[in-house]
């Protein structure tokens, strides 16, 4: 337990997990962001919560993607004449056009999701964004519009001032 | 292997826990959508990924930390 900080529902420390995860909203969010501007305590335990979510990509299990798949991921991500050079491309060298732990993943969401092909280009999405490939912590935040979170201020470099430009659309 | 530790360290959560935290981080589901459609306590819901966080942290100690620097390389 952190030291000055009490364990009380009420206060905004406690909640500091589900903020990590984008899951506080409006006043909530706002308080607690406050609340990290003014407590290094909770800047640190914020920053590593963050580290910690941002492995949890690595814990998807492998599996094959359907078929068809990539193709129609790749159509939805790069457009289609870039994709079927990516995937001739690919044929010619016998490997998949994406990384295959992207399509793994993919794959796995698409079993999840039954099939949507909305959720499937997100879940690619998302994995692009991963730490592997970006060096950002991985945010489940394509799906559901959020607002920008502000940094906490102060010294720059840390992950929570990285918030605003993991929330824009990666849909554009 | 990072990816093994975690995988090792996700499955010492309880089966609630795991749920929780798969439904939000991987789906991308609110906690108001997963206690509506799964019928459970929102705050239960919170709980359970509360505590599932916090048991991550614990069965993986700190030895990941600093394993994963900013650039993305394990």
């Amino acid at each position: 337990m952190r030291e000055g900080h009490e364990e009380e529902n009420r206060k905004p420390c406690s909640d500091i997990d589900l903020y990590a995860m984008g899951l506080l909203e409006g006043e909530e969010r706002e308080r607690m962001e406050r609340h990290i501007a003014g407590c290094s305590d909770c800047r640190e335990e914020l920053a590593r919560i963050e580290e910690l979510l941002g492995l949890l990509p690595l814990a998807a299990e492998p599996a094959e993607p359907p078929q068809g798949m990539r193709e129609r991921v790749l159509g939805q991500v790069l457009g289609r004449p870039q994709a079927d050079r990516l995937e001739e491309d690919a044929a010619e060298r016998s490997e998949p056009a994406l990384p295959p732990d992207v399509l793994r993943f993919a794959k796995t969401r698409t079993e999840r999701t039954r099939g949507s092909s909305s959720r499937t280009a997100t879940s690619v999405r998302r994995l692009r964004r991963s730490p592997e490939r970006t060096g950002q912590s991985a945010r489940p935040s394509a799906r559901r519009k959020r607002q920008p979170r502000r940094g906490p201020g102060g010294e720059g470099g840390s992950r929570s001032e990285r918030w605003p430009e993991r929330q824009r659309s990666c849909c554009s | 292997m990072l990816a093994e530790q975690m995988r090792q360290a996700l499955s010492g959560l309880s089966q609630e826990q795991q749920q929780v935290i798969e439904w939000v981080y991987f789906g991308g589901y609110t906690q108001q959508e997963i206690a509506d459609r799964h019928d459970i306590p929102l705050g239960t819901v919170k709980s359970r990924i509360r505590l599932g966080l916090r048991q991550l942290r614990s069965q993986l100690g700190e030895s990941w930390r600093g394993r994963f620097d900013h650039e993305g390389r394990t």
